[in-house]
């Protein structure tokens, strides 16, 4: 696990009792722990997190009060897209939960402008974006959920235990089972295929990225959620048996459930909605996942890979694969969502 | 009982729940300490840009 990732966790399970001190008074000293931790890791960071935290809300009630609630969600939104975004293009800098806590900015904003919720206050802004455990590793949670379970929550020994439970088996899924078992197997995959075809052995390799990742990936959620559920607040889920999907696009709404709902939400509805295009809005969405992973010409190519995946597993796979028993199709099918995968980092190599 | 303490149940005797639930909370607590020491690959969406 890297220094920092150890120190958040760490950090997060310290603050678990802090948040038993009060209903609500409880998780605003978890922010605190979280706005020192990411001041001491992260300065920039917390300055940023901070400071929309606070003039976000004062800039929203301003407005409501006033009108210009178009323009402000406008001129909000496109500052805090291009702060990711300068973020993400400046290596120098050390940008701690960006890819995390811009989404949850923009959900604010966007959720607000469509007058779904009101203004929130600043307390519970900043509750919201500074909740410890969702930091560096999401999920990405939306504000009105959060803000009931703040307020409903209440001790419970059986959660309690459930969440230790879940963060101890996050850490041994995301720390033996990705990082030294999947690990030595990826060494052990790519010294077997040393003397292979390059263009082959690129794609085993990426095959088990793929394996490794999901296992880290999932792991540290399943750290997070569960340190969330110690302190008594259930945030959403972020996997749903990604391995068990039928499709490529099954298996994109089950892996990073809150990344891609978000990108469902506030890119692909609206997209589809003004163009009347199904495909405009999975490519609009795909790009979106894409440049939240990196904003580079390589992820770019990535997405339309993706769509490219999910335009044919929709339309030629279903008739490619309806000679083949129901039950073949579905154990075949991870096997075909991993190879596609995969293939990606190699064809887009080539194409670089 | 916790998610692993119902699958535990479903396998052992009810005496031997509490016995195994134990061993195996000591052994990935062990496994997780002793395979700390490896640095996580680095991935995306642990994001701890600039590290």
């Amino acid at each position: 696990m890297t220094a920092l990732s150890t120190l958040v966790i760490l950090a997060a399970l310290l603050a678990v009792p802090l948040a038993w001190l009060g209903r609500e008074r409880g998780i605003d000293l978890v922010a605190l722990v979280c706005a020192a931790v990411l001041a001491w890791i992260s300065p920039l960071s917390a300055a940023w997190v901070v400071g929309l935290g606070v003039g976000l809300p004062l800039a929203m009630r301003l407005a409501e009060r006033n009108g210009g609630r178009a323009p402000l969600a406008g001129v909000t939104a496109l500052v805090v897209l291009g702060v990711f975004a300068a973020a993400q293009l400046s290596p120098g800098i050390v940008w701690i939960g960006g890819a995390f806590f811009t989404l949850r900015q923009l959900h604010v904003i966007a959720e607000w402008w469509m007058g779904r919720i009101a203004a929130p206050s600043v307390a519970s802004h900043l509750r919201y974006q500074l909740f410890l455990p969702a930091l560096f590793v999401g999920p990405v949670h939306h504000l009105p959920a959060f803000e009931r379970q703040c307020q409903r929550r209440r001790w419970d020994l059986p959660d309690f235990l459930n969440g230790a439970e879940r963060v101890l088996i996050g850490a041994f899924s995301a720390e033996f089972i990705g990082n030294v078992m999947i690990a030595n197997l990826r060494a052990r995959v790519g010294h077997a295929m040393a003397d292979s075809n390059a263009f082959l052995r690129d794609w085993a390799i990426s095959a088990m990225d793929w394996i490794m990742l999901f296992f880290n990936f999932a792991g540290m959620t399943a750290i997070a959620l569960g340190i969330a559920l110690m302190m008594g607040v259930r945030l959403e889920e972020n996997f749903n048996r990604p391995w068990l999907a039928k499709d490529l696009l099954d298996f994109w709404s089950r892996w990073h459930m809150s990344l891609t709902n978000w990108c469902r939400d506030y890119i692909y509805r609206p997209v589809m909605a003004l163009t009347r295009s199904t495909l405009a809005g999975l490519v609009a969405a795909m790009l979106a996942i894409g440049l939240w992973h990196e904003i580079s010409f390589y992820y770019v190519l990535w997405s339309f890979w993706q769509t490219l995946g999910v335009v044919l597993s929709r339309t030629i796979m279903p008739n490619l694969a309806s000679p083949l028993p129901p039950g073949l199709r579905r154990m075949l099918a991870p096997l075909a969502i991993l190879a596609w995968l995969a293939l990606a980092r190699p064809v887009i190599g080539l194409l670089l | 009982m916790t998610p692993l303490a119902q699958y535990i149940a479903r396998l052992v005797p009810g005496w031997a729940v509490g016995p195994v639930l134990a061993l195996c909370y000591a052994v990935m607590l062990i496994t997780v300490l002793i395979a700390s020491s490896n640095d996580l690959a680095q991935i995306i969406y642990i994001d701890v840009r600039g590290q």
